[in-house]
């Protein structure tokens, strides 16, 4: 896999114009992979999000409202 | 707050509509913006002149929100502090069931929320602050193009970290969409379009004593005081 493009110039000189579109998929890869391995984390191991401070915290919120 | 007069409302302010706005405009400039990236897959258009545009439209409105950010809104709650750090050890160990009781909740922005702001700002700056001078690559309305404004390495570095922020862009593009329409996220999705949350949500998720909401009717009532 390429890392950059390079065009020629006017002399025929390779110039640096860029990095390679192939890194598009890896970015891409990354987000994919990402998202999968955090859907299979909520689906096997996270714990249950439970809100331990929230009746109090309504009860008291009220009482100031 | 007195409520002597009526109830005051269930609904609480998590972003104003000028801040909905702003978010909105990035998104769509954001997403015009990665367009460019289709043809790679061989969707062929003529995507210079919406790629442009969109990239005008794109600092015009980071630049509207830098300086809301740091003059009308409080920056400091965006700041990593020692707080956010205490509950990332709390949230990691709660995790691994070394802890039995849920991590602190946050002030108003959580810290993976800051950690999110934080790169994709840094990476929609790169590609910013790379992109306004690759508009003297082409022709537009007001200017001609000078494709010898800059040295040939110069422009090489200028590409090379465009095409890396902007695929990088992509990625967190990717994740900040697959959260918005996770489930359990949905309701922090409807205050970016509605502006509010429940005050269940408020007490669920975030620490009133660090983060004091307004609800909707104090906030028509104090529309015009500085937001904290």
């Amino acid at each position: 896999m390429e890392l950059f493009r390079v065009s020629r110039n006017a002399w025929g000189q390779e110039t640096l114009a860029g990095v390679s579109w192939d890194l598009l998929w890896v970015f891409v890869g990354a987000a994919v992979v990402f998202i999968v391995v955090h859907i299979l984390y909520k689906w096997l191991l996270a714990p249950d999000a439970s809100p331990p401070h929230a009746s109090a915290d309504r009860t008291e919120m009220d009482q100031k409202l | 707050m007195a409520t002597g007069e009526h109830r005051p409302s269930d609904r609480l302010i998590r972003h104003r509509l000028v801040d909905r706005v702003y978010h909105w405009t990035m998104a769509a400039s954001v997403l015009v913006l990665l367009t460019s990236f289709l043809p790679i897959v061989g969707l062929k258009f003529p995507w210079i002149d919406a790629h442009w545009i969109a990239g005008v439209v794109l600092t015009v409105a980071v630049a509207y929100h830098m300086v809301r950010a740091l003059f009308w809104q409080d920056p400091r709650s965006m700041l990593i502090g020692l707080r956010d750090l205490r509950a990332a050890v709390q949230a990691t160990q709660w995790v691994l069931r070394r802890r039995a009781e849920a991590p602190d909740r946050p002030g108003r922005y959580p810290l993976l929320q800051k950690l999110y702001h934080h790169g994709v700002a840094i990476l929609i700056l790169l590609t910013v602050v790379t992109g306004i001078p690759m508009m003297a690559k082409i022709d537009g309305p007001f200017w001609t193009r000078d494709p010898y404004l800059l040295s040939s390495g110069t422009w090489a570095a200028i590409y090379v970290v465009h095409d890396l922020a902007a695929m990088a862009v992509l990625t967190g593009v990717m994740i900040h969409v697959y959260f918005a329409i996770r489930p359990e996220k949905l309701w922090i999705t409807r205050s970016m379009i509605f502006g509010w949350i429940t005050r269940s949500d408020y007490l669920t998720h975030y620490d009133p004593a660090l983060w004091q909401a307004e609800t909707v009717d104090e906030s028509k009532r104090a529309a015009v005081a500085p937001e904290r």
